[in-house]
């Protein structure tokens, strides 16, 4: 789960950002602890996800990712 | 998701097609009655359904080119759906699986509409993700789905015929199997084959020629979704009880091992990896729970000697002995 | 037919194109030239709906289409080819120039998978129509080849047999005749001229001044993303400012 954690804060932070991995895996370490003291510690994983969904909506490269443009 | 080039059949014409289909569904009819005892039955089921899953994956991952690694949950989901409505609220098995798979249907297709916009990493971070929330869901909801203990769900009846027995169940999955291979054939070479085919290489192009991209990717996933949730619904009625671990991750690795072993854009080829992939776990029967290691191992040795996946790598070295 | 109007796109701080304007008429063929950089491709991209532009409009047949995607204006009759090959690797050649006639055919899933009636028999027809026109332009003889099979001149061909295929009202070549020996070049001439005389209104970018004085009816020049000059060949051709900047590199020999 460890090594899943990590994949999920790298890419929630943005793939290519140094800065954003860091900042993936602290917002992700807090989204899961805020989870398990206020919703329920049984769901703080999936809670966790459905942030990290939640904000890939709105920042489809993660929060510090680069954006790609496609050279036609 | 890969960096190799997948080779792609060309799709055989109408009639060349259905010989060899016709041929296979025949010693598919035939097996049932040659197997010697419900072990051999069981295995048979077991590679049945992983292979139609396959298959339905395949359209997604080989031919579109979009990565599901939480499709499982799909399949668990599928399960859980039947056995809940016709468990506990003693809903008849064949209205409990069309109504779990039209709601999974449904999840699927508003979920393709929003996470079918990200790309390779995210995206596979995002399926994976959907994997995740619904194994715990289903983990967490005691009440309604027995918890990690499990729960039992019904024989499968349809207009008052109940299957029983592993010939019957064989047969049926036998038949499906059948069925899954004929409609993605004819899918694959159809305009709306080809256009989901164009996606995987170049969406812009695709675009301009007006292949609604989005759409399409969200309609082959949510068909996708369907066909693996059916599955699973069938699954449950077949085995009589489903855990949690049916939606989890490694499920989902399993079936994407099977998707790119046998090969992407190779329907025979989602047969050969799902049949491959499903025999293992018998073989390896005595180095329990460290199947997720040994089909990592099969991955990466696939992609490093045979990145075309099995099937075309055959054929291949085939035409080649040939000349 | 097309009005393009102070057309502005802007990457960051960076003006690709900058306050450009110019109209199409219906069944001609126009050139876009100018040097590398000067914001042709992003041009095309604006017009065929792949960015979308910071400022200015552009208006085909009337409508409003800037900002479109381009399935939206593939479905108004325009179509396109590109500069670096798009052709899709898991398809076969034949099967790539199917595709240009998506928008013909019933596109449903389910309808493919139970193989509605009606189907395989639109499909047969529309296999034959591509082939007869990958031999009009020219590729005929790879109709049962796959597309990294065939030479990078047969690929640029079968770009175009597949924008075809579309039955366009307007097409957008971008350049056709790059990388093809002077041969080839003058066989991409042929089919220009053929496919204008088909009624079809042309926009391309090309490098090849012989290609381009040859058959256009009107050209436009970009320079830094900024129209340049505008006018017929001969016009464009005397006008001091393209020879300072563009035409002038070219006759002294580079």
């Amino acid at each position: 789960m460890l090594g899943l954690k990590g994949f999920v804060a790298a890419t929630l932070g943005g793939l290519g950002s140094g800065v954003g991995a860091v900042a993936g895996g602290i917002a992700l370490g807090l989204m899961e602890s805020l989870t398990a003291g206020y919703v329920s510690s049984a769901y703080k994983d999936a809670a966790a996800f459905v942030v990290v969904l939640l904000i890939l909506v709105v920042r489809p490269r993660g929060m510090f990712g680069a954006a790609t443009a496609t050279r036609v | 998701m890969t960096t190799a080039e997948p080779l792609t059949q060309q799709p055989s014409r109408g009639r060349s097609r259905t010989a060899p289909l016709l041929v296979f569904a025949l010693a598919l009819a035939a097996l049932p009655l040659v197997l010697p005892n419900a072990y051999y039955a069981d295995v048979a089921i077991r590679v049945a359904i992983n292979a139609t899953v396959a298959i339905a994956l395949n359209l997604l991952i080989g031919y579109t080119g979009q990565i599901s690694l939480g499709h499982a949950a799909f399949f668990g989901l599928g399960a859980y759906g039947s056995a809940i409505l016709a468990s506990r609220f003693d809903w008849p098995p064949a209205a409990a699986l069309a109504a779990s798979a039209a709601m999974i249907g449904g999840f699927a297709y508003g979920l393709a509409r929003v996470i079918l916009r990200l790309e390779g990493h995210y995206l596979a971070m995002a399926t994976l993700g959907v994997g995740v929330i619904a194994t715990i869901a289903l983990t967490n909801e005691t009440g309604l789905t027995g918890g990690p203990d499990g729960m039992s769900s019904p024989d499968f009846t349809l207009f008052g015929f109940t299957v029983s027995g592993e010939r019957q169940w064989c047969w049926l999955f036998m038949a499906i199997l059948v069925a899954a291979l004929w409609l993605a054939a004819n899918l694959v070479d159809s305009p709306a084959g080809r256009a989901l085919r164009a996606l995987r290489g170049s969406e812009t192009a695709a675009r301009t020629l007006g292949v609604d991209a989005a759409s399409f990717k969200a309609r082959v996933f949510t068909l996708s979704a369907i066909a693996t949730a059916a599955m699973g619904s069938l699954y449950a009625h077949y085995v009589g009880f489903i855990t949690p671990s049916l939606a989890a991750f490694p499920k989902s690795i399993e079936l994407v091992t099977m998707v790119v072993v046998g090969s992407m854009a190779s329907i025979w080829g989602s047969l050969v990896g799902a049949a491959l992939l499903s025999l293992l776990p018998e073989l390896l029967a005595r180095y329990e729970g460290s199947e997720t290691i040994v089909f990592g191992l099969i991955l990466l040795a696939t992609m490093i000697l045979l990145p075309r996946g099995i099937v075309p790598t055959l054929a291949a070295s085939i035409a080649r002995r040939r000349r | 037919m097309l009005k393009v109007e102070n057309l502005t796109k802007r990457f960051g701080g960076v003006a690709a194109v900058s306050e450009v304007s110019f109209a199409v008429g219906e069944g001609a063929v126009h050139a876009v030239i100018g040097p590398n950089g000067a914001g042709k491709t992003t041009l095309f991209n604006l017009i065929t709906g792949i960015y979308r532009p910071t400022a200015g409009s552009i208006t085909l047949d009337g409508a409003e289409v800037a900002g479109l995607p381009p399935e939206a204006l593939a479905r108004r009759g325009v179509s396109r080819t590109f500069q670096n090959l798009q052709l899709a690797t898991g398809l076969s050649a034949i099967e790539n120039v199917m595709l240009g006639a998506h928008l013909k055919l019933n596109s449903g899933l389910l309808a493919a998978m139970t193989r509605w009636p009606g189907l395989t028999a639109r499909d047969r027809r529309l296999r034959e129509e591509a082939a007869e026109l990958m031999a009009f332009v020219g590729c005929g003889a790879y109709v049962g080849a796959q597309t990294r099979e065939m030479p990078y001149g047969a690929l640029k061909r079968l770009e175009i047999a597949r924008a075809i295929a579309a039955e366009p009202k307007l097409l957008f070549l971008d350049e056709p005749a790059a990388g093809l020996n002077p041969t080839e070049t003058r066989e991409i001439d042929d089919l220009i001229v053929e496919l204008a005389g088909r009624g079809i209104t042309i926009v391309l970018v090309e490098h090849d001044m012989k290609l381009v004085m040859n058959v256009s009816d009107h050209i436009l020049v970009l320079d830094y993303g900024r129209k340049l000059a505008e006018g017929t060949p001969e016009e464009v051709r005397r006008d001091p400012k393209v020879i300072a900047a563009y035409l002038g590199a070219e006759a002294s020999g580079a």
